[in-house]
């Protein structure tokens, strides 16, 4: 009875996975990848005018292999007849590369006996055909799309996106690789193998150095939490939130940074390094290279008050709003005083 | 001999052939955004490799800074790069080298950046005692500003796709 129960249980776990086709394969072993013949042909607009010596005679693309030159002629502002200008042929390559249908754009002048062949050089991005991600448990959504350009940014942003998705899930030390394989002429079927680790919980949380009058506020404002999911980038946020509210007790140069948590396992005790500093309070507060009725002091901290980076923040908020974004507020601490002077003065210097 | 002397001669006479030029390339990609030769050249001196790869360096600086201040919704707009020229017209060059300036500050004044009396002491000592206070505080605010940049900068390339291609 255990024998065929064992059997059965087999059976059920084979049959529950989806069978790999040889397609899926084919792209998670990261093969063939040859590109099909390379386009070296120029294909013209239209055929040469007789435009005389330094002028376009006729505008062509090397490289075009699935994308039809017509579509691109709408793209194309250099026109035969008339003399390269460089400005204009900036503005055909940046239409063309933001078509996003090229891995790369260039353009050559070829003499020739009626005038120039003006010649866009490119090379297409084979497009995808299908995706597959490889992972004990795959993403809700794929992080490209079919008929997605196969260029260096797109797969370096689906990378990240896929490594985000699996971190935000506590799979702190995930691993995503990317392999593909050419599927058609201009296509390709593209592979995430994702080893995802496991996922990570924080087991406690020290606040190594704090007072023991701010440890409720801070452990408060903490997102990361005891018996929670580790992410390290709410921890990252953390450590700003912290930071934060140091600066609105005057305790400017307080220093909080997290230790670096032990490289692997499945749970994790946070380590916070705190070094409070002194409360700083406002020392002069002095307008420069503004005229008098720029000087908004009413709105700017008074000097002896604790200072609070949210109200100068606000201070410089509001003069901004009532003089444009031209204001900008400066600190000059003085760490033997434990006074900020603070100037607010135009944002550009001459 | 004779051969010889007729094959140079017509070697010679044979029009040289005519090279393509290049007019315009991608010499840089900065997450989907390309960086072109043209735009290379508008900035400066390209007589040696160095010297291109260094300008071209500070072009993927200003693109990656770019594209996160718009990621933080930062803009810039004419007024306030006329403000900041105090005139309403200028070289185009000019003013996109302000407005660069301008959302810079703005990005960087999102971070902790302050000055305290120990970088002015380090400051006097490098520069010496005949230098005023505001100038020596105005310097080191711009050091402190641009150590925030250089780190601020390696975070955005350390999660930014960049590829060089001079």
């Amino acid at each position: 009875v255990r024998c065929l129960l064992l059997l059965f249980l087999v059976a059920c776990g084979g049959a529950a996975g989806t069978p790999r086709t040889p397609q899926e394969e084919a792209a998670c072993n990261g093969g063939p990848h040859a590109p099909g013949a390379p386009a070296d042909a120029v294909v013209f607009f239209d055929p040469p005018q007789a435009a005389g010596a330094g002028k376009i005679a006729r505008i062509g693309f090397q490289g075009l292999a699935t994308v039809k030159v017509t579509d691109l002629r709408a793209l194309v502002k250099s026109a035969p007849g008339t003399r390269p200008d460089p400005e204009s042929i900036a503005g055909d390559v940046r239409r063309l590369w933001d078509l996003g249908a090229f891995e790369d754009v260039g353009v050559v002048t070829e003499p020739q006996p009626g005038g120039l062949d003006l010649v866009f050089q490119v090379r297409e991005a084979h497009r995808v055909r299908d995706v597959f991600v490889r992972a004990a448990a795959p993403p809700q959504r794929y992080p490209l799309s079919r008929g997605a350009p196969f260029t260096s940014p797109v797969t370096y942003a689906a990378k990240s996106d896929l490594h985000e998705y699996y971190a935000d899930r506590g799979h702190r030390d995930v691993e995503v690789k990317m392999q593909w394989a050419r599927a058609a002429p201009g296509l390709v079927d593209v592979c995430f193998l994702v080893k995802e680790g496991p996922v990570v919980t924080v087991s406690k949380i020290d606040l190594v150095g704090v007072s023991p009058a701010h440890e409720p506020e801070l452990r408060r404002r903490m997102k990361t939490a005891a018996g929670g999911i580790f992410r390290s980038q709410v921890l990252d946020e953390d450590i700003t939130r912290l930071i934060l509210f140091y600066d609105d007790k005057g305790m400017i140069t307080t220093e909080v940074r997290a230790e670096e948590p032990a490289p692997r396992g499945e749970k994790l005790s946070v380590r916070v390094l705190i070094q409070e500093g002194p409360v700083f309070q406002i020392g002069t507060v002095a307008f420069a290279g503004l005229r008098e009725e720029e000087r908004y002091r009413e709105l700017a901290p008074r000097p002896g008050d604790v200072f609070q980076r949210s109200k100068m923040l606000d201070a410089v908020g509001k003069m901004q709003r009532l003089h444009g974004d031209a204001i900008a507020g400066q600190m000059i601490v003085d760490t033997r005083a434990s006074t900020v002077d603070l100037v607010f003065r135009s944002s550009i210097t001459p | 001999m004779i051969r010889a002397a007729l094959l140079l001669a017509l070697l010679t006479a044979l029009p040289a052939q005519a090279q393509p030029r290049v007019v315009d390339r991608v010499v840089a990609v900065v997450g989907d955004s390309a960086i072109l030769l043209s735009e290379l050249r508008a900035r400066g001196s390209l007589s040696t490799n160095a010297q291109a790869r260094e300008l071209l360096s500070r072009m993927i600086d200003e693109e990656l800074l770019k594209r996160a201040a718009a990621r933080s919704h930062l803009t810039v707009t004419s007024d306030e790069i006329d403000r900041a020229l105090g005139a309403t017209r200028s070289e185009p060059a000019a003013r996109a080298e302000i407005a660069r300036k301008l959302l810079e500050n703005k990005l960087l004044k999102l971070r902790r950046v302050y000055v305290t009396d120990k970088d002015l002491a380090a400051l006097r000592a490098r520069l010496g005692p005949q230098i005023d206070e505001a100038t020596l505080r105005e310097r080191a605010m711009a050091e402190r500003l641009e150590a925030e940049r250089t780190r601020y900068l390696e975070e955005l390339r350390r999660t930014t796709f960049v590829e060089v291609r001079l």
